[in-house]
């Protein structure tokens, strides 16, 4: 899951580099969303919440 | 105007360089064998995500939405880095995960780095003409071409960003990481 994260954001800066803004947006945005997932999910672990 | 576009398109490339020094500053304390933490690994794509932001700045031009993608990302990276803080705050002196650097524990160092980035991201937007505009040629000195150190850092972060997902797949496989991981999934750990 945390290689997705960083495999995303590789994904987003090939695409800023090669100008494609849109799809580096996509990549970028999923990428951040995945991160807070990660850390909701972590957080509700420690309150022995399960998600 | 040209001038505040050279000022801000080289404080972003500062700002790049200093994002990438802690990124391969960890590599380094993880090649010793200290192996990072899920928090420390989202901190990690916290730093990550401001730097998508950076470099959009120097291969798209110097944009407001572009200062909005890095500060989207250190605010996130800055909400972790300080739930790790609070989580080891009343551990006695030598308490805390992994290692120091300069009597800071790295996810410290994170937070640290998170709140200049947004202080100095703050400086950065009130340079006087230090703002592109769509459909205009950038100031001379302030190009993707014509900047070397631009063009290199931005594929040094591109190669760091490409070795932490190898890792990260090393270290944790396609799971949920442990929380005090003390070796790699893929050796069996």
């Amino acid at each position: 899951m945390l290689a997705l994260i960083f495999g995303l954001q590789a994904l987003s800066l090939v695409f800023v580099l090669r100008e494609k803004k849109g799809a580096a947006s996509g990549c970028f945005w999923s990428s951040l969303a995945l991160t807070l997932f990660w850390f909701a999910h972590h957080a509700t672990d420690a309150l022995g919440i399960s998600l | 105007m040209a001038a505040g576009q050279r000022w801000a398109y080289n404080l972003n490339v500062l700002a790049l360089v200093c994002m990438l020094a802690p990124l391969v500053g960890a590599l380094a304390v993880q090649a010793t064998g200290d192996l990072p933490c899920p928090l420390c690994l989202l901190e990690r794509a916290g730093m990550f995500a401001v730097i998508i932001g950076l470099v959009m700045n120097l291969r798209l031009g110097l944009r407001p939405a572009h200062y909005g993608f890095s500060m989207a990302g250190a605010l996130v990276g800055m909400a972790i880095a300080s739930r790790q803080v609070l989580l080891h705050i009343n551990d006695p002196p030598g308490g805390g995960y992994g290692g120091e650097v300069l009597g800071l524990h790295l996810y410290t160092w994170a937070l640290v780095v998170f709140v200049c980035f947004l202080a100095g991201t703050a400086v950065l937007l009130m340079i006087p003409g230090g703002l592109g505009r769509a459909g205009e040629a950038p100031a001379e000195g302030a190009s993707w071409h014509a900047h070397r150190p631009a063009r290199v850092a931005s594929y040094a972060a591109l190669a760091v960003c490409a070795v932490n997902a190898l890792l990260a797949f090393a270290e944790c496989g396609p799971g949920q990481c442990p929380d005090d991981p003390a070796g790699y999934w893929i050796f069996g750990r």
